[in-house]
Formats: C-alpha cells, structure tokens, sequence
C-alpha cells in the first residue's frame, strides 16, 4: 500500500530522517513507536505532504501511496490528501456544527448536496458517535468532550472515503475511558483503511497494531509484526526502549 | 507596627482612587447621555417628532416660522458616505488582512503593518485636505463631473481613514486562528483557498466583525473631513455624485453660530442624539451576531 525508499529528510541543514525504508501493508494497522524526537510524527506527516506548510523542508527519496509518486511536484495534493486521511494529536473540530463539521469534507469534494445527510450519518456511525450525539447535530462540535470530538475528528476524515488513515498520537491528550473507545474504534476501522498510528504509549500498539515501526535518531531500528518486536526483538536498542529501559 | 498601618493606608487610598476613576468614566458618560436627552426632549416639546421625521429639507436659518428641521437630508447624507465607505474598505480591508496574515512573508509583514497603522495617524484635516486637492479633481475628472466635492469623494476619504482599523484588527483576528484548524481543513484535500473561506474566515469572523464595527463607528462620527470634502450642500442628495452634508458636518458648522436655547440649538442635539442611536444599534447588532458565531469556538 505504501512504499518508502531511501527517504531523507531535512529541516534545513538538520537531517531528521535518515535514509528511511518502509512498506506498509494494506488494511492493517502500523505502529510508529520511539522515544521524543525520534522523528515518528515527521515521518507520518511525509504520507500526506503535510510538511508542505513548513518553511525549509527538503526531502530526498521516494514515496509511494498506491502508485502515486507522492513527493513528486506534479502529484496533485487535494487528491493525495483526499485519499490519505490525517487525524491530528489533539482534537481539533472545526468551529461549527458537529454536522458541518463532517459535511466539510464533502462540500469542499463537490459531493451532491442530497447524498452529504445520507454521508454524515454513516460516518458517524462508523466513528461510534451517531447515537451520542443524533439529537444535537446542529449544535457547537466545542461542546462535546475531548474523546467525542476526537471520534469526531475521524468520522470527519472516514467521511471523504480515503484509504489510509494516518493518526498522530490521537490519545495523547484523551481519559483512559475515551482512549479505549477510540482504540476499539481504531480495531474496527482497520477492516475498510490501512491505518499508521504513532503512539507514544507502548501498550497502545500491542493493543492495537499488526505491525511495529521502531525508530529511533531519526533511522527505523526495526521493523516487524507487533508481536516479534514487543517478545522477541532481534536488536538490542529495540529490546531496550520495549523493556522500558530508556525513553 | 507603624510600616503595617502605612501599607494598609496606602492599600485604602489606591483602593479609592480606582474606585474613584471609574465612577467618574461612568457619571461622565450619564452625564452627556443626559444632556443629549435633555436638549432632545426640549427640541421635542417645539417640534413634532413626525415632522423632524419627515421633512425633506433642513432650512433653522430661514427664521421664524419658516424654519424645517427636517432629519431626511442630513441622515440620508450620513448613511450615504458611511455605507459607501464600507462598501470600499470592507473588501479591501479584509484583503489586505488576509494577505499580510496568509500570503505575505515574515519580513514584508514587519513594515507592512506598521505602516497601515501610521495610516490612521493622519490627522483628519489632512485627509480632507488630501480630498480636496487630490481625490475630488480626481473623480471629476474621471466621471466628467463639474464638482468632484460630493458623496463619493466623502466615502473614498472615509474608507481611507476606516481601513488601518479594519486591517489591523482583521490581520489579529486572522492570524490568531489556530493552525490546527487549517492543517485539518488541508489534510481532507482542501486548498488553501478554500481553507480560508471555509474555515479561517469563520474561526475569524467575530474579530472581523468588531475590525468593521470600529472602522464603521469611525466613518459615522467623522467630521472634519466630510465637513471639508464633501461640497456641503442640504439639498437633498440624490446618490453619491451629489454633493451632501452629513449630520457630523451639520452640527459642526452651525453650533458656532446659533443663539443659546433656542429652536435650532436643540436641534443640533437632537440630530446628534439620532446619531447616537445609530452607532449604537450598530454596536448591538455586531455585538449580537459576534455573539452567535462565539457560541460554535
């Protein structure tokens, strides 16, 4: 699904992926572990050009979502990003309805006007949200709890059809109840998108991933099932920062 | 001992002295609000309030029972330059907001904006000056018109003295717009174009609001440079190639020379209370829409 060569990345003259080599399996989950730093969120945010909007970037190498030639110039990104969804660390709902906030999304993807109701409902069902908030779609989406609004945030990106969805530490700022909600969410969503989700909490991605990603310095030490790397990691770095020893 | 009682003294007199300023910001403003309604109620009593409404010409100086204290012309005069000059700095205020915050570089962003501010710096002599020797020949010329001293040239002039105000708070409003609404709004495939109109501008719209609000109060209450600028004429204006008086202007030129208490003294306070009620139905109707588009941040 996603195929990544000898990527390098660059905040101006400071290197913060390093010669990165990844493929990522359809519809399956991928966990990016690491400690701080370690360039996990960087990584992500290359999927769907999101370092687009900061200044001195530059990246060499290649990227490639189901044959689009994602670093390329002449990729049209509104497509890129309408096909590789972003859920964000902290919940960030736009400051309207929690309807328009999920018909966003379509209206900017000139879906016809009569299918966005039909849309915003399914995909609030499939966030787990449709039946906690079905009397009050008109109302202010800053209403609604921090996990509400995060299930809002993915209902929101599931409502324009990707196929990757990219997450970004999205329980970081969440309870231990709305974490686990999201992470059911999260097991359930993997059926219909390839999911990469960077966590900082180990057991986050032995709960929820198929694939473990563990990168560290800005280089990926280890790559393989979740299960290999949290029992029986073959380096010893891996072993370390899964045992709890640093990080 | 005696240090503690100095402090508890010092505590108590600038406890007063607050307390003391703000009473006084208070009574003073009761106290116009009074007097304007004093005077208003006393032109009231010697003119109906229907005839003020509807007559059609504004002539205190005819003298004795021949005088008209008609509201129309002057009223129409005032909207008129006022709505022109939104007409021209609203757009083009929120541009130049936008621009700066969105589209302009760090470094043409640092003189940019210090510059528009020096705009509103301008005395407003100056601006009616500038009208008078360079807008007006400007739009005669440009319009075949004999006189360039009218309702136009008022709105240019005003949207000029508007728009440092409309920018500057527009540009806070735009620029405090979290960047984790536009990354969302980005990462489901949106342009940054329609990134700003979908999200930005809403998330913005209750600072631009008040940007306008500000901007507006101060084109309704200028007075000098639609004085000087805008061929004071009290017939009434047929559109903005005519030239006009508005309320401001009124009041300016003739409150030197009428005699105290009289008929068209106290007309001079009531034109000023409806200007009064028209700022602040302004003020409410901004404050309450504001109000509505709070609720969703």
């Amino acid at each position: 699904m996603i195929q990544i060569k000898h990527l390098n990345l660059y905040f101006g003259t400071k290197q913060v992926l390093k010669t990165i080599d990844l493929e990522i399996a359809a519809h399956k989950v991928t966990a990016l572990i690491g400690p701080s730093g370690c360039g996990k969120s960087t990584l992500l945010g290359t999927l769907n050009r999101m370092h687009d909007l900061t200044p001195d970037v530059r990246m060499e190498g290649e990227i490639r979502v189901d044959q689009i030639d994602v670093l390329s110039p002449q990729t049209n990104v509104h497509q890129l990003r309408k096909k590789v969804g972003m859920v964000f660390q902290k919940p960030n709902p736009f400051p309207k309805s929690i309807y328009e906030n999920v018909a966003y999304g379509l209206k900017i993807n000139g879906v016809a006007k009569g299918e966005i109701d039909e849309i915003v409902e399914d995909s609030l069902r499939k966030s787990y949200l449709f039946e906690e908030v079905k009397d009050k779609l008109h109302e202010p989406a800053t209403r609604l709890s921090g996990g509400q609004q995060q299930r809002l945030c993915i209902a929101r990106t599931i409502a324009v059809h990707p196929q990757i969805i990219l997450m970004d530490e999205p329980c970081s700022a969440l309870d231990p109840i709305s974490t686990g909600k999201i992470e059911e969410l999260i097991g359930e969503l993997r059926k219909d998108y390839t999911i990469v989700i960077v966590t900082h909490n180990m057991q986050q991605a032995i709960r929820v991933s198929d694939y473990t990603v563990f990168m560290y310095l800005g280089e990926v030490v280890e790559f393989s099932s979740t299960e290999a790397i949290f029992q029986s990691p073959t380096k010893e770095l891996t072993k370390n920062y899964v045992k709890g020893h640093f990080g | 001992m005696n240090k503690t009682k100095a402090r508890v003294r010092i505590n108590k007199l600038f406890r007063f002295l607050f307390q003391f300023s703000g009473l006084l910001c208070i009574s003073i403003l009761l106290g116009i609000f009074g007097m304007l309604c004093y005077n208003t109620i006393a032109f009231f009593t010697k003119i109906s309030p229907i005839d003020f409404i509807t007559a059609t010409q504004w002539a205190p100086s005819s003298g004795g029972d021949t005088s008209t204290y008609g509201l129309l012309p002057l009223l129409v005069s005032t909207l008129l330059v006022t709505s022109g000059s939104m007409v021209l700095a609203i757009p083009l205020g929120i541009g130049t907001a936008l621009f700066m915050s969105e589209y302009a570089g760090a470094g043409m962003k640092q003189w940019l904006k210090p510059t528009i501010e020096m705009l509103a710096a301008i005395p407003s002599v100056v601006i009616g000056f500038v009208g008078i020797t360079i807008v007006s020949p400007l739009i005669s010329a440009l319009f075949g018109l004999p006189n360039g001293l009218n309702a136009l040239n008022g709105s240019v002039l005003l949207a000029i003295m508007a728009l440092p105000t409309i920018i500057t708070i527009s540009e806070d409003a735009i620029h405090a717009v979290p960047q984790s609404l536009k990354e969302a709004s980005l990462g489901l495939g949106a342009t940054y174009w329609q990134t700003l109109r979908g999200v930005v501008l809403p998330a913005a719209a209750p600072g631009i609001i008040a940007a306008v609000m500000l901007g507006m109060g101060r084109a309704i209450g200028e007075t000098m440079t639609v004085l000087m600028a805008t061929g004071n004429t009290l017939a009434f204006p047929k559109g903005f190639f005519d030239s006009i008086r508005t309320i401001t202007a009124t009041i300016a030129i003739e409150m030197g020379e009428v005699p105290y208490q009289t008929t068209h003294y106290y007309a001079l306070f009531a034109i000023a209370f409806v200007l009064f009620i028209i700022t602040m139905l302004v003020n409410i109707l901004a404050e309450h829409i504001a109000n509505r588009i709070r609720q969703f941040q």
